[in-house]
């Protein structure tokens, strides 16, 4: 449910969608999206409600490596010569109604 | 893109040339290599802060640094600014254009201010010797880096100045310093002179004669006797620093980092008296990476150890190998280096435990042997490269609230810079000699014999006073001093009898009534 609504506000503000779930072994990013000048990868956390913790906490150190390292295979395998761009995008709620963030930029790729 | 950025690592007082590396290629990740230690890892951090708070954007590409040679460690945060403008230039950012002419140095903060580094000194010399046309430093180094001529030096305050420099959008003034006139003008002054004190004119006198021979002295006196006011004004009647001299002791403070902002050469001879807690390392200098210690900031100047006594033995000990050798190698694990130390050695301490023994008022409440314990604190071999002994009375009442001013340090500085000039003169064919002090027995031999009536005085006092051989050869030396002063060719019975006097922890009686 989190993944569709994220797709079509990412649509809504004119990117385009270029992969959903794509994977590189066992590591995996949820959207591929891509506007005029850049390529940008989207990690979605879903949560029902933020009473331990807002969503964005849930991508730590551990999972931006495994974001960082899948966009460099993506990059490499399609030759997308566009910088890149990490956005997170936090959905809080559940089917009754949903909050939903957009963080852009939210890190860059750290020391390997 | 592949660029070039040009840096350097301080090893010992001396520079190297460390090129970064910077490619930029198809990807995302970013790779840092050369052995960098942890405070070069973290710049990774500030630099993308550094570029966002300015407008810059951190290119999200394959980065792939590498930092040349790879062999060597690069420590400390003084690469900041070569690897941003790597990485910005790298990601065509930055014209990379006049990048091959300049050697970049600077620590940034988050906010893309660029701070002071350590070492800029030597950097300088090396920029200049490696033919670079300018160096970039932050501002508060630019003075000291200044002093190397022959070279542009530009002082920035943020890292937008850097980057519009290179893009050639703006110019940046470089800082001129006229080394040699601010040098000259700086020396004389002091905060301190010798006219303060009241009384004393013997431990003036001992201290005079101490200037100009070199020697190293302890004073041995009560307390509150003046011992450490005497010593601070020390660096008053020394000869004024030469430009090689001072050169040398501002590249050790600059590698240090401990030269005031905005200091170009240090004018003055540097006074520097550690705490009696002070440990082994920090004395002559170690550490993981080593940096330079006491006896190397007090090179070519005094080091003051005041109440010797207290000072751990050990700490004591590894004075004495510097002493002879006048620098200090260290070695460790990761690497060897080597340190100037050419200092002159000005001790203080309390007679006994209490303070009082020999005090002409008060009665000292030590058994004879507490006072030898006391002496014993300090090793025969330490106290053997001390030349001057000297015991420090307090000033009576009547003297001190004397308002006539004594002797300027001025006067006496000159007396000691034509002894000196005799003993120039004296040891010109001698590699590495430059003063009374340093005479070995081959030049004692020649230059330090007693004429008739003078040997007669040594012997009758050998025998009274019951001194030892190794008082002989040290008061040959201090009277060839004293004769120097005195303008004398030969070493005359009156030269004797004063070298003497400056043997008082050398009596075998001292401690025993």
């Amino acid at each position: 449910m989190g993944e569709a609504m994220a797709t079509s506000m990412l649509v809504g503000k004119g990117l385009r969608i270029r992969n959903h779930n794509w994977r590189c072994g066992k590591l995996e990013i949820d959207i591929v999206a891509e506007s005029d000048d850049e390529i940008i990868f989207v990690e979605v956390k879903t949560r029902q409600n933020t009473y331990f913790a807002d969503p964005k906490d849930a991508v730590t150190d551990k999972k931006i490596r495994n974001i960082v390292r899948a966009a460099d295979a993506y990059i490499k395998e399609y030759e997308v010569d566009k910088p890149a761009r990490f956005d997170i995008v936090e959905i809080v709620g559940n089917d009754g109604g949903a909050e939903i963030d957009h963080i852009e930029g939210a890190f860059l790729p750290p020391l390997m | 893109m592949l660029v070039k950025v040009y840096a350097a690592a301080v090893q010992g007082i001396d520079a190297m040339p460390v090129t970064i590396e910077v490619n930029c290629s198809r990807g995302c990740l970013f790779h840092l290599v050369g052995l960098p230690d942890s405070a070069v890892k973290e710049s990774h951090e500030r630099i993308k802060s550094a570029l966002s708070v300015n407008g810059y954007k951190f290119p999200t590409k394959e980065i792939i640094i590498n930092m040349s040679p790879a062999d060597v460690r690069k420590e400390g945060t003084a690469y900041d600014l070569p690897l941003a403008i790597g990485i910005l230039a790298s990601a065509e950012e930055v014209s990379a254009e006049r990048l091959p002419r300049f050697m970049l140095m600077g620590e940034i903060s988050l906010d893309g201010s660029v701070l002071p580094i350590k070492g800029a000194l030597p950097i300088a010399i090396l920029a200049r010797s490696e033919g670079y046309e300018g160096l970039i430093v932050p501002e508060q180094n630019a003075r000291e880096a200044a002093v190397v001529n022959n070279l542009q030096v530009f002082g920035v305050r943020n890292i937008r100045e850097v980057i519009s420099f290179l893009n050639g959008e703006a110019e940046l003034e470089p800082t001129v310093v006229d080394t040699r006139a601010e040098f000259y003008a700086r020396q004389a002054s002091f905060d301190l002179d010798f006219a303060e004190v009241k009384g004393q004119e013997s431990v003036k006198r001992a201290l005079e004669v101490a200037a100009a021979g070199g020697h190293n002295v302890i004073m041995v006196g009560a307390p509150g006797s003046g011992k450490s006011m005497m010593a601070k004004r020390l660096p008053s009647i020394l000869p004024p620093l030469s430009l090689g001299e001072s050169l040398e002791t501002t590249k050790i403070h600059s590698v240090a980092g401990k030269l005031p902002r905005g200091t170009s050469l240090i004018a003055q001879r540097p006074f520097r008296s550690p705490h009696h807690t002070i440990s082994q390392v920090a004395m002559v200098g170690g550490g993981t990476y080593p940096a330079p210690g006491e006896i190397s900031l007090a090179h070519n100047g005094v080091l003051f150890l005041d109440e010797l006594p207290e000072f751990n033995r050990a700490v004591l000990e590894v004075l004495r190998q510097p002493l002879e050798d006048r620098h200090i190698s260290i070695a460790r694990a990761k690497c060897s280096l080597d340190y100037p130390a050419s200092f002159m050695l000005v001790a203080s301490m309390n007679p006994c435990p209490c303070g009082y023994y020999n005090h002409p008022t008060k009665q000292c409440v030590c058994t004879p042997g507490q006072v030898q314990k006391y002496l014993n604190r300090i090793s025969g071999p330490l106290l053997d490269r001390i030349d001057i002994q000297v015991e420090i009375v307090p000033v009576p009442f009547e003297k001190m609230a004397d308002t006539r001013q004594g002797e300027p340090s001025a006067a006496i500085r000159e007396r000691v810079v034509a002894a000196r000039r005799v003993q120039e003169e004296r040891f010109k064919g001698e590699k590495g000699i430059y003063c009374n002090a340093q005479m070995t027995l081959r030049l004692m031999n020649i230059h330090a014999v007693p004429d008739a009536d003078g040997l007669r005085l040594l012997k009758n006092a050998m025998q009274r006073l019951n001194l030892s051989a190794r008082a002989y050869d040290r008061i040959l030396r201090v009277a060839r001093t004293i004769a120097d002063l005195d303008g004398s060719q030969s070493i005359k019975s009156s030269h004797i009898a004063e070298a003497i006097s400056y043997r008082n922890l050398d009596r075998a009686a001292w401690g025993n009534s």
